[in-house]
């Protein structure tokens, strides 16, 4: 069991690693979207991995569908044909990148790697707290989902009405800005 | 009487006030027509005549008062600075003598300016040189002299260069104030030494500030802290004032170059009024000057030489402004030399005779030029005297005069030579008796050259007006008279001699009377007279046109020497280009390099800097990203670092 | 070797630090986006792995990754109606294009 999980874990991290690499230098739009997509479908195989049955459906269905479709459709609207030669930035800039990204490695992985035990943050402290009988008998019938519930309509009732609010701000404001500026249009034709 | 006494301000006051009106002209209206300017100008000048003429004989009645009135000007806690007046005898008369000859200047002026463009700017500086010369004159305390010492002195700068579109007076009026700057600087070093030598004794007692009626004790307090040396290197600072401003050898290349002014500007300021105050200055500074007999010792010989000098000068110039500058340099020369030697009331006597009949022959030469179409050469000139005659009898009384043939300038002249008699002082009569032989000469040799003989110019001649002549007719009469009346022969009807009203110390009583003196005067002015009618006058002996080749055949290297100024303005040129550029380029390459090094270094430094930082701020939404990740990460290994160790 | 909480946050170390590389140095404003959804992505596995080997109990993490996957559907819909606005007022997807904020 335990070998098992480490070897999915080991797959997924590759693919996850890999798969971002490429999202992130492919010359092509499109590849590097199907590569995001690769990604997001692998983290989800992480959220099964940690016992996050609803996180890992979610992550399909609001990343791996949803915003992939979003930034598909922004780009048939926005695409040129020359996009393809916009790849990476000047080099001064892509230099400082890669140092900036090597830095911030070196310093999460100081932390991580529990360096600093001045700092209290133990990892292994977390471990160490077992999860309650009644939860895993729980998890294992009906997974994480009843949990996520109650949390979300007790304790985290405020914020998430707040966020149902800002989704619904967010939905008018998206169609408002997005939409063409029918004064501008009519002040383009007229000039025309 | 009282009323004028304390009310003296009213005198510079007036002269200001029509200044600030004709400055301001355009909002007061005074430039729609010229009369208003003259009005301003000569009224306010003709009210402070009459107070000088009150005030003149409050203080003949009264010899012994003199009234001073202070205000407290600037208070720096141990020091007060004060302005005020001050009215005595010297004071009075110097007011009659300032306010006299600028209004009959200024009505002269009207005549002589109306045709130019500048008509309204040439009165505004008139009067505003009129408000400084009677501040001046009414100074209690050596700094306020100083002040308007400087507003003089701008006055002069600005009307020398009244024509500043011709190139030679903006020089000239550049020159005159760089030199005079030298004598100010002097001045006020020593003005400056002088106060703090005495300095405790001015803020223990109450006196003001440097006034001039207890000026004896400070400089006897200043003599005993600085020892002589030091004492006599203060009072050469102080007397570099005087001789900047008055014109003396060395500094007395600039008066030459200011007649390219126009000429009532010559009569009033560069030959009457403020190359006067220099001399004035002396006798307000005398009981400083007097503590240090070296310093009287250069006045003298400053005095003599430029007399000497001057007088060789002029008797080869034939631009007719020229001669008459390098005598009014000549005779203030003379008028140094008798405060020098102590013949305080002399010098002043001359003083005030020079200042009419110097400034009637500058007004009668700028007659001749205005009605020559400005031809200054006197050897375009001759036989004007049946065209103007008014003119030439004016210019011949005012001739007679400075050769000290019978009229003013014989008494005052007399007057200083009795004194260098009196004294034993043999070399400098010597001297001043040559001088009066070529001040006699050049003189006449001018008048011959302008008045007699044949026309020989081709100008266009036309009468000078009636406003331009009155003018000379009054100032005839002081110049013919006023010597005579000051002799002291006029006892018998109340009008005491000179020496008895200002006089410094005690009263001079006459205690020698010689013949002697007098008789060789005349007999050496008379000889001038001879010579120069001899060779320039044909009813002598009509040899004009060879006269030039003669002396130039004979006396060359003397001649060469006298047409170029003794060479006085090569040699500051010299001295400018030899000494005075090198060591300024030195200096100069020290600013540019170092000081200048060092400022731009730091411009440089901080323009770089910004634009170093300026590349963040390239509107790049990532480089900011960049910026804000890179500090974020400096700080937290900052803080880890610090954790850490 | 047991799979713990540290080999879940080197994971999300590295996800994350490919997320910053290609916030930086994308000249495509839709690859910046994605970048954004990797780093969020990151941050979700993150919360997670506490989740799991902390809280199992409240799954608080789990709540937070909820909202934050909330959060990044909004952001990610804001993101690309802008980029729309922009395209149609300068024709350009380049983000060397929009240095507006230089003056």
């Amino acid at each position: 069991m335990e070998v098992l999980q480490f070897l999915f874990f080991g797959m997924f991290a590759l693919v996850i690693v890999i798969s971002a690499l490429g999202a992130i230098f492919c010359r092509n739009i499109i590849h590097s979207i199907v590569s995001l997509v690769i990604t997001f479908l692998s983290v989800s195989g992480i959220f099964i991995l940690l016992n996050a049955d609803f996180l890992a459906i979610s992550q399909i269905i609001i990343y791996a569908v949803g915003i992939t479709i979003l930034l598909v459709f922004s780009l048939m609207f926005t695409t040129t044909k020359d996009d393809n030669k916009l790849w990476l930035a000047f080099a001064p800039r892509t230099i400082l990148a890669f140092v900036v990204a090597g830095t911030l490695f070196i310093l999460l992985m100081f932390n991580i790697t529990n360096k600093f035990t001045d700092f209290n943050i133990n990892p292994k402290s977390f471990i160490t707290k077992a999860p309650k009988e009644s939860t895993i008998e729980l998890l294992k019938k009906q997974g994480t989902t009843p949990i996520i519930g109650k949390q979300l309509l007790t304790k985290y009732v405020l914020p998430f009405e707040i966020l149902s609010i800002l989704l619904l701000g967010v939905i008018i404001g998206a169609a408002v800005i997005a939409k063409k500026d029918t004064n501008e249009k009519n002040r383009a034709s007229e000039s025309a | 009487m009282e009323f004028f006494i304390n009310n003296v301000w009213i005198i510079p006051a007036l002269p200001l006030w029509s200044f600030l009106l004709i400055l301001f002209g355009r909002i007061f209206n005074v430039y729609e027509n010229k009369y208003i300017s003259l009005a301003l100008t000569a009224g306010s000048t003709f009210i402070g005549f009459i107070s000088s003429i009150f005030i003149l004989f409050y203080c003949i009645n009264n010899p012994e008062t003199s009234t001073q009135y202070n205000i407290l000007w600037l208070d720096t806690g141990n020091l007060k600075f004060s302005i005020g007046w001050l009215v005595d005898n010297l004071a009075a008369m110097m007011l009659v003598v300032v306010t006299s000859i600028s209004l009959l200047i200024q009505i002269y002026s009207h005549g002589y300016m109306e045709q130019d463009k500048g008509y309204h700017r040439f009165f505004a500086y008139l009067v505003l040189f009129n408000f400084s010369m009677l501040a001046l004159v009414l100074s209690t305390n050596l700094f306020q002299t100083y002040i308007f010492w400087e507003l003089v002195g701008v006055s002069s700068y600005l009307l020398i260069g009244f024509w500043f579109y011709k190139p030679s007076a903006a020089q000239a009026a550049k020159k005159a104030f760089i030199i005079n700057r030298i004598g100010d600087c002097g001045l006020l070093v020593g003005t400056l030494a002088l106060l703090f030598y005495s300095l405790n004794w001015w803020t223990s007692s109450q006196n003001i500030l440097l006034e001039f009626a207890t000026l004896g004790q400070a400089g006897s307090l200043a003599l005993a802290n600085a020892g002589p040396v030091l004492f006599g290197l203060l009072a050469l600072g102080l007397l570099f004032g005087p001789i900047a401003k008055s014109a003396q050898i060395p500094l007395h290349t600039w008066l030459a170059d200011a007649m390219e002014g126009p000429t009532p500007i010559s009569a009033l300021i560069h030959a009457a009024t403020m190359v006067a105050a220099g001399v004035y200055l002396i006798a307000r500074l005398y009981p400083v000057f007097e503590l240090s007999p070296q310093i009287m010792t250069i006045m003298v010989w400053v005095g003599a030489i430029t007399a000497f000098i001057a007088a060789t000068i002029a008797i080869t110039q034939t631009d007719i402004k020229k001669c008459l500058a390098y005598s009014t340099c000549s005779q203030l020369g003379y008028m140094v030399l008798a405060m020098g030697v102590g013949a305080y009331s002399a010098g002043l006597f001359h003083l005030i005779t020079h200042a009419y009949f110097k400034a009637m022959l500058f007004l009668c030469s700028g007659a001749v030029i205005h009605s020559l179409a400005d031809q200054q050469n006197m050897k375009y000139m001759g036989g004007l005297r049946k065209k103007i005659p008014i003119v030439a009898y004016t210019y011949l009384i005012g001739t007679l005069a400075i050769a000290g043939l019978f009229l003013s300038g014989f008494w005052s002249k007399e007057a200083i030579l009795l004194s260098l008699y009196i004294q034993g002082k043999n070399l400098l009569l010597i001297i001043a008796l040559i001088t009066a032989f070529m001040t006699a000469y050049y003189m006449f040799r001018s008048y011959f050259m302008v008045f007699e003989g044949e026309y020989r110019g081709h100008a266009h001649f036309h009468k000078p007006s009636k406003i331009m002549t009155v003018p000379l007719i009054i100032l005839a009469v002081p110049s013919a008279l006023i010597g005579f009346i000051f002799s002291g022969s006029l006892k018998s009807i109340g009008i005491g001699s000179f020496d008895s009203f200002i006089f410094y110390g005690h009263a001079l009583h006459e205690a020698h009377v010689s013949l002697f003196l007098p008789i060789c005067s005349l007999i050496i002015a008379t000889l001038g007279f001879l010579l120069a009618g001899i060779i320039y006058w044909d009813k002598l002996k009509s040899l004009y046109c060879n006269c030039f080749k003669l002396v130039e055949k004979y006396f060359s290297p003397l001649y060469k020497l006298s047409t170029n100024k003794w060479y006085f303005d090569d040699f500051n040129n010299l001295l400018i280009k030899y000494l005075i550029l090198p060591i300024s380029e030195l200096i100069s390459i020290f600013d540019k390099y170092v000081i200048d090094g060092f400022i731009n270094l730091c411009g440089i430094s901080t323009l770089y800097k910004g634009k170093a930082v300026s590349l963040l701020q390239n509107g790049n939404i990532q480089t900011y990203l960049v910026t804000a990740l890179l500090s974020f990460i400096a700080i937290i290994t900052v803080v880890f670092l610090i954790y850490i160790i | 070797m047991e799979l713990g909480l540290v080999h879940y946050l080197i994971l999300v170390a590295i996800l994350f630090c490919i997320g910053i590389l290609g916030l930086i140095i994308s000249r495509n404003i839709v690859k910046i986006l994605i970048s954004i959804e990797i780093l969020l992505n990151a941050v979700n596995i993150n919360f997670a792995a506490f989740a799991n080997f902390g809280d199992l109990d409240e799954a608080k993490g789990q709540v937070f990754a909820i909202f934050i996957m909330a959060i990044a559907a909004a952001e990610i819909a804001l993101g690309l109606a802008i980029l729309i606005a922009c395209y149609n007022n300068r024709h350009s997807i380049d983000i060397e294009d929009y240095t507006s904020l230089k003056s």
